[in-house]
């Protein structure tokens, strides 16, 4: 698409008339500012594709020129704030409020409520000469074991003062924990403001959470998977050893009741589902080999039977 | 969610973006890092908070705008979102009622838009 077309100026447009015509698109088209509009977003495109070309003197010389073509400017994918947005753990809505709602119904104010970490009444009102002290976020990464298990940690102010913070057991990525009396400083007689931490759960190399569910993929050995026996599985509070029954596969998902998550407040844990994948030994030596030749003559078991071709 | 990108890559990442704007911005709380315990120096970021950087730098270039003009425009920018979702949410909510229901849902509406 022909630049000066995409931002709608003619080729002699100043550098100014051409930033002004950008900063139009930009504001009514914008995806993360304009959400929901399809066609805005395809101008959009086309328009800051243009705008890089065209706000280097350079290269819009050259493009004048005819040494380089618009289709050479065209943007890497890039990946919108929009994209992410949404997300009920985004950390930076947090703070979302819809209290002006709650003459509404119950049904919908306790929905409003729910979910978003939001309790309490907000600080921050003036009274007269006296203020609330502001409340402070902090973003913190927590590993995963102290996310299912709980326990403490510490986080640095930006003064190099450290506040230590209880992880309660169970919490969940992008979930919020208040330490009251710990943001701002008030002014006057108001009450001094929070330090909200939001909670970032770092990966685990084993475990993935599902719910109050813990979730793995257990490699097994051929002979296990024909045999059947107790393996050792590593839970979030230590090995515990499991059966695999005889003829298991790949894929088969095994519960161990009660080694999941107990969120606090609540006493019962989740499970932890256990995936088998069966894992062939690094060298098939003859005794194997031979073994398996003699073992598949005369079977027929297919299990792609079925399967369209 | 689980990619992590240190300062240097986020400021190779986004176009527009140096450390002493970085700075400024997570000043502002336009950018929040997050800490992990242990190295409270290094700062991390997820994909959400270069999308974000992204977003900032871009709207700074374009509208000249001061951190603290910016930082308001980004909770306006959350909020929006923030007000989609709870949509979204409420709308998919209606999707799996019955369809008498729905269409009650649906004149209701068109009652309170008359009104």
């Amino acid at each position: 698409m022909d630049p000066y077309e995409a931002l709608g100026v003619s080729r002699t447009a100043s550098a100014a008339e051409i930033k002004k015509a950008y900063r139009r698109i930009v504001k009514e088209s914008h995806p993360d500012l304009n959400p929901g509009d399809a066609a805005g977003e395809e101008r959009f495109k086309n328009a800051s594709a243009a705008y890089d070309l065209l706000k280097d003197p350079e290269k819009r010389a050259r493009f004048d020129r005819g040494e380089i073509d618009a289709q050479g400017q065209e943007r890497p994918q890039q990946s919108y704030y929009r994209s992410y947005a949404e997300a009920p753990d985004n950390p930076y809505r947090q703070g979302q409020r819809f209290e002006d709602f709650e003459d509404l119904s119950d049904f919908f104010s306790d929905y409003l409520r729910g979910g978003r970490g939001t309790r309490g009444t907000g600080h921050g009102h003036a009274h007269g000469m006296h203020a609330d002290g502001r409340d402070s976020r902090y973003r913190l990464e927590v590993p995963f074991l102290d996310a299912a298990l709980g326990g403490t940690t510490r986080i640095t102010l930006p003064d190099g003062a450290a506040l230590e913070v209880q992880i309660p057991r169970g919490i969940a990525d992008g979930q919020t924990i208040r330490l009251r009396g710990k943001g701002g400083a008030p002014i006057g007689k108001g009450q001094p403001g929070d330090a909200l931490v939001t909670i970032s759960v770092a990966p685990h190399k084993i475990f993935r959470r599902d719910g109050d569910d813990i979730r793995m993929v257990l490699p097994i050995t051929l002979d296990e998977a024909v045999l059947g026996g107790r393996v050792e599985v590593p839970t979030i509070s230590g090995a515990v050893s499991l059966s695999i029954p005889k003829g298991a596969s790949s894929g088969q998902v095994l519960r161990m009741r009660g080694r999941g998550i107990a969120p606090r407040g609540r006493e019962t844990r989740g499970d932890q589902l256990v995936e088998l994948k069966i894992v062939a030994p690094p060298n098939v030596d003859e005794a194997l080999q031979e073994f398996m030749e003699t073992w598949r003559k005369g079977r027929d078991h297919n299990p792609r039977k079925g399967m369209a071709s | 969610m689980t990619e992590i990108f240190t300062e240097q890559q986020v400021i190779a990442d986004v176009p527009g973006l140096d450390r002493v704007r970085l700075v400024e911005f997570i000043k502002a709380e336009i950018v929040m890092p997050v800490q992990a315990p242990g190295q409270p120096e290094e700062l991390a970021f997820r994909q959400i908070d270069v999308a974000r950087l992204r977003l900032a730098c871009e709207l700074w270039d374009c509208f000249d705008l001061q951190n603290e003009t910016l930082a308001m425009v980004l909770g306006l920018v959350d909020q929006l979102h923030g007000v989609r979702a709870e949509l979204r949410a409420i709308l998919q909510a209606i999707e799996t009622l019955p369809p008498e229901h729905r269409r009650d849902i649906g004149a209701a509406l068109q009652q309170l838009r008359k009104s």
